[in-house]
């Protein structure tokens, strides 16, 4: 009920759009009101009153006058109806995009993106019917049988009445045998699931299957399955089937009732001919928007299950980015010596879905080298995002040079600080295009400037449109290596005083590696650093090693004098090399 | 058209149930005539004072047809579904035919995608092929034809009046309207693609967007995206609108033709003026016959084009050769050893070269390792000795002979095969178990499962062998699936077994105990141990390392070592691994 409030008032900002859909669609729908009166009249005159062709032709002028707008209106409703749909379609999407943006990789990478893409895609486009036949076709629903009830009554007040008891019927079975198949449903939901996803299930398994030999033998269960799951279906629908049957009955029954009853008092000389035809033609137009409505029922009820994933996604907290004074800034500038401090910083994730951090105490100082080491899940990922800002302090402050962090816009703060991942992401887009990401305005001397650095122009060389040449999953494959290169690559065309490095967990060939490590190298040399290491030659290299366990800070120190300390720090040194012999 | 028959032709074995439903079918919009025809009837004759004698046929006829009306639709829609859902077993064990001949080579598309979504997602569109294409053109050819037929008994002009109404209405308008817009709508469809495509992107990369600042002008580009998509269905919207109102125009014109038909021939006395009115309601009750035909217009290109895509999956096989013969049991039973000669492999349709003059022997007793970097090509061998794939050059031989000249399925029986991630069926554990071996007895599973360690984690399960696995089913660790796949190797009895990465996904801790378990129970087989990683090296007698598709370094672990080649700086790195 809470989502359908909210999407209605997704309709207050589309202006006008709605109301004149429901204008057009009354228009429409009353105009077979007038319809049916001008054909009774013709018909009356021609049979009773022995009008020729040429007496009616005016009404039959008329008649055509009136289904020419009937026309233009159902063309009109139908054309705003989607309209209103497109445009709330693509301003959630919009709202979508802005607000996964906001939340930051922290999130997209707590999610599955494929779940996200179905809530901002597919889900999205099931609130189309809602908007477009649902929302509309429920003011339909009432106001079109009170005009016609508002018509007939004076005319024939029984046939009025056989209309107003057996509409409230029509909702009230609805409901009935609606709640009955939703039981049947529930009840047989495991079993048509099971049987439902088997087929997937065996498609998915078939090299499994192939390898055990099995392979031709599982036809027949297909078959089995298949058959199963028919006759469960079938017994659902046996059930979901009757609301309909109960709509129609209602409906032609009325219709029938209303028939006879007319003929009867016709006969009788308690109504006119014109009169009695004319409810007649009425009768089946009062019950269509109900059916209309019944049709659409289930669509409308798809965009409100559909809403409830975007309106969670849309109301999802985000990290506090308030700016926290109003005095004057002094300018970001990494390229002049800086510190950067961590005041009592901690970090939790809303949903315990990642790593915490624990009150952080911290200095780091421009033109060293720092290097995280510690367990996996210990925080050194959740640290490298705090830098660059993806999550924010949930209590503490980092702050550069003594001013907090969040003074800073995003925008200037990531500008100055070079991120190179272990997997970065390759966009479908050419080789120039991913590695001239922050600016589409870099010339492609930079760009071949920043593959030389990063190792990467003889690949570069054997792509058949070199630059130009797409990347990504739909263009030329590259291997972890050259990938890493990529990011690499990336890093150096930034020229950023402050990079954050984190080392590639996974081994390429060591020739390769040890190629990677130089342009590393090169990348790191009189910038400040901080590494995610997995490697120990990494780690002798630079000036502060910073031990983290548990999200807290263990040890920190030289690396010479960590180990001499023969503390966690020396441990953690000697068992990785256990592991490995 | 090709695909129209061939979609057609699943419908041949039911026949009867089609006709039963088409029968029903026309009933139900004959019943919803049939109510308003004798209504217009009853109301008109009424309208001269007859005796109430006369009418109570047509009050009968209007309360029978009002009830059998709604009757005959519940029964049309469940009649209609069970044809449906019987078509859909035949397309399953047709498609499924289709792909076990092809896989896992076929399934694959030419950039390594997984063709399943899109064959499940066109299996979804050809689902109601039945329902919402066919059966409607049945009936609503049926009762156009009745119709017709019907109202030019009262005057012929009006039965053509009608019939060229319905056709044009049902048939020729829907027809244009799809050729008119099969352009706009490969581009909208197309549209939608990369929008869905570039929204993924942007997900997935949204670290790197933002790091890079480039996130605001990355969502403006989707944003595009999505505007156009919306401009696209904007168009859309008018030409259904348009579509609505020509139905509705033309539904109107013809009742406006028939008038104009018929006045006169009630004005010369050649009509009475009760047939005016019948006549009149008729004309419009007809048209719901063909009401349904524009949607089922839109069915058919859909159908037709998910029918291409599946057919031309099908068609792509390659055809098997004079079937060969199976490999004698005794020779499986007696296999000791297999010999990889000089094998070369590249993927179809891909230039890189993956494998190159690789040698390898597989001895009944001994473990061989291959060992690597991943993406080296090593999981390309399993898939040759398989024979999923053909090696472009080179030959595996069994004790001497080439396993060419034996059936794929026959050969497969040679070879038990545990990969990083074991596929696990939604299905119970003993008939998980039981594909191995399918005349299992349950003591047999008790005792593979025993064997494999499963033991104490088959004192939790609920329902012991009944307990469901799989996605809805029973949650297991990394260890133990892979233990239950050693359980599937062992029920099958191999003589050898292929251990693709089986630790790869697993701790330290976990993989040192199951290395222990697979030396233990394999013992006697012969084995081949593929791994990037170096935890249990030293049980295998001989170790090839492979990079780049070719093998530089062969011997024991210590003799390589000893080399101080690659092999050993390989060592080296992963010993560096904090």
């Amino acid at each position: 009920m809470f989502n359908n409030r909210r999407l209605m008032q997704m309709l207050r900002q589309t202006g006008a759009l709605f109301p004149f859909v429901v204008i057009f669609g009354l228009l429409s729908g009353g105009l077979v009101i007038l319809q049916a009166l001008e054909l009774s009249k013709v018909i009356t005159g021609v049979f009773l009153q022995g009008k020729t062709l040429v007496e009616v032709k005016g009404l039959l002028w008329l008649f055509g006058g009136i289904i020419l707008a009937r026309v233009l209106f159902t063309i009109l409703n139908d054309s705003l109806a989607n309209a209103l749909a497109v445009k709330i379609k693509t301003l959630l999407r919009s709202q979508l995009l802005q607000k996964i943006d906001r939340l930051g990789p922290a999130y997209t990478q707590s999610q599955q993106s494929g779940e996200l893409v179905t809530t901002a895609f597919q889900g999205v486009e099931a609130l189309d019917a809602y908007f477009s036949q649902y929302l509309p076709q429920i003011l339909l629903a009432v106001m079109l049988p009170l005009l016609i009830l508002g018509v007939v009554f004076p005319l024939d007040w029984l046939s009025g009445l056989v209309f107003l008891l057996t509409a409230p019927l029509i909702p009230f079975f609805m409901a009935l045998v609606g709640r009955a198949s939703e039981a049947e449903t529930k009840k047989q939901w495991l079993a048509l699931s099971r049987l439902g996803a088997d087929f997937l299930d065996t498609l998915q398994g078939l090299t499994t299957l192939k390898t055990m030999g099995q392979s031709k033998k599982q036809v027949k269960r297909v078959a089995e399955v298949s058959d199963r799951y028919r006759l469960a279906t079938m017994n659902v629908l046996r059930i979901t089937f009757l609301s309909a049957f109960v709509l129609e009955l209602l409906a032609t029954i009325s219709t029938a009732v209303v028939a006879v009853e007319v003929g009867l008092r016709l006969l009788y000389g308690n109504l006119l001919f014109e009169q009695a035809f004319f409810v007649l033609l009425l009768a089946p137009e009062f019950y269509q928007p109900m059916r209309n409505l019944g049709m659409r029922y289930h669509a409308g009820m798809t965009g409100v299950t559909a809403s409830v994933r975007i309106f969670q996604l849309l109301d999802e907290t985000e990290p506090s980015r308030v700016l926290v004074s109003g005095e004057a800034v002094p300018p970001l500038d990494l390229n002049r010596p800086f510190n950067l401090t961590f005041e009592n910083v901690s970090f939790a994730y809303p949903q315990n879905n990642g790593d915490s951090l624990n009150e952080i105490r911290l200095r780091l100082d421009s033109g060293r080298s720092y290097t995280l080491v510690g367990h996996s899940g210990a925080g050194k990922s959740t640290f490298l995002k705090l830098l660059m800002r993806f999550i924010e302090p949930t209590t503490g402050v980092m702050a550069l040079n003594g001013v907090d962090a969040r003074s800073y816009t995003l925008k200037e703060w990531r500008r100055q600080i070079s991120w190179v991942s272990q997997k970065p992401m390759l966009f479908n887009t050419s080789l120039l295009e991913n590695i001239r990401l922050e600016d589409e305005s870099i010339s492609e001397e930079a760009v071949w400037q920043a593959l030389e650095q990063a190792h990467l122009v003889d690949f570069a060389m054997t792509l058949p449109e070199r630059l130009q040449t797409p990347v990504g999953e739909w263009g030329a494959r590259l291997s972890g290596g050259q990938a890493q290169r990529v990011a690499l690559a990336r890093a150096f065309l930034k020229e950023a005083a402050l990079v954050l490095l984190d080392e590639p967990a996974e081994h390429l060939d060591a020739d390769l590696e040890a190629e990677l490590a130089l342009s590393t190298q090169e990348l790191l040399r009189q910038r400040t650093v901080v590494t995610i290491a997995h490697r120990l030659n990494t780690l002798q290299q630079s000036d502060q090693v910073i031990l983290l366990e548990h999200g807290r800070i263990l040890e920190q120190g030289q690396p010479d004098q960590l180990l001499r300390a023969n503390g966690a720090y020396a441990r953690l040194i000697r068992s990785s090399g256990e592991a490995a012999a | 058209m090709k695909e129209i028959r061939q979609l057609l032709s699943f419908l041949r074995p039911f026949a009867k149930e089609v006709a039963l439903s088409v029968l029903i079918g026309v009933a139900t919009i004959g019943a919803g005539v049939g109510m308003l025809g004798t209504s217009a009837f009853l109301i008109a004759s009424a309208a001269l004072h007859p005796s109430i004698a006369d009418l109570q046929v047509a009050i009968v006829g209007v309360r029978f047809f009002g009830i059998s009306r709604s009757v005959f639709r519940y029964l049309e829609r469940l009649v209609s579904h069970s044809v449906n859902l019987r078509v859909l077993t035949s397309l399953r064990v047709w498609l499924y035919e289709a792909a076990e001949r092809v896989a896992p080579a076929g399934l694959q598309t030419e950039r390594g995608g997984e063709l399943l979504n899109r064959v499940m997602a066109d299996l979804d569109t050809l689902e109601n092929f039945y329902v919402r294409v066919v059966s409607p053109v049945l009936v609503a050819v049926v009762i156009t034809a009745g119709m017709s037929l019907f109202l030019g008994g009262y005057f012929w002009p009006l039965g053509l009046i009608l019939a060229a109404g319905m056709l044009l209405n049902g048939f020729i308008l829907p027809g244009l309207s799809i050729l008119l817009t099969r352009h706009s709508g490969a581009r909208l469809q197309q549209a939608r693609a990369d929008l869905s495509a570039n929204l993924l992107e942007t997900f997935q990369g949204l670290a790197d967007l933002q790091a890079s600042g480039a996130n605001e002008r990355w969502l403006q580009k989707v944003e595009a995206d999505s505007r156009k998509v919306g401009r696209l269905q904007l168009f859309y919207g008018v030409l259904t609108g348009f579509n609505d109102g020509m139905a509705l125009l033309v539904l109107n014109l013809t009742l406006l033709a028939v008038l104009a038909a018929a006045i006169p021939q009630v004005s010369a006395g050649q009509m009475s003026g009760v047939s005016l009115a019948v006549v009149s309601l008729l004309t419009m009750a007809a048209f719901e016959a063909t009401n349904t035909l524009p949607q089922a217009a839109q069915n058919l290109t859909a159908s037709v084009a998910s029918a291409r895509r599946l057919f031309s999956l099908v068609r792509s096989q390659r055809v098997e050769a004079e079937p060969l013969p199976d490999l004698p049991e005794e020779r499986l039973q007696a296999a000791e050893r297999i010999e990889i000669r000089g094998l070369d492999f590249s993927y179809p349709g891909n230039p890189q070269v993956v494998l190159q003059h690789i040698d390898l022997t597989l001895q009944r007793g001994r473990i061989t390792a291959l060992v690597g970097p991943s993406g080296g090509g090593k999981t390309s061998l399993v898939n040759l000795l398989l024979r999923f794939w053909q090696p472009a050059a080179g030959t595996i031989l069994l004790d001497g002979v080439d396993i060419r000249t034996f059936s794929e399925e026959s050969t497969r029986r040679l070879f038990g095969v545990i990969s990083q991630s074991s596929y696990l069926f939604a299905q119970t554990l003993r008939q998980n178990l039981r594909l191995a071996k399918p005349e299992a007895t349950d003591k047999e599973l008790m005792m593979v499962l025993q064997l494999a360690e499963l033991e104490e984690w088959y004192q939790t399960l609920p329902e012991g062998l009944s307990t469901w696995l799989g996605e809805q089913g029973e949650r297991m660790s990394g260890g133990e699936r892979q233990r239950l796949a050693i359980a599937r190797v062992l029920l099958q009895d191999t003589p050898f077994v292929l251990l693709d990465e089986p630790t790869a996904n697993l701790d330290a801790e976990t993989e040192k105990r199951l290395l222990a378990t697979l030396k233990r129970v394999f013992a006697d087989k012969g084995v081949l141990m593929i791994t990037h990683r170096l935890a249990g090296l030293e049980m295998a007698s001989d170790i090839e390392f492979i990079a780049g598709g070719q093998v530089s370094e062969k011997g024991d672990q210590n003799q390589l070592l000893a080399q101080k080649g690659a092999f050993a700086r390989y060592w080296q790195l992963q010993k560096n691994q904090t």
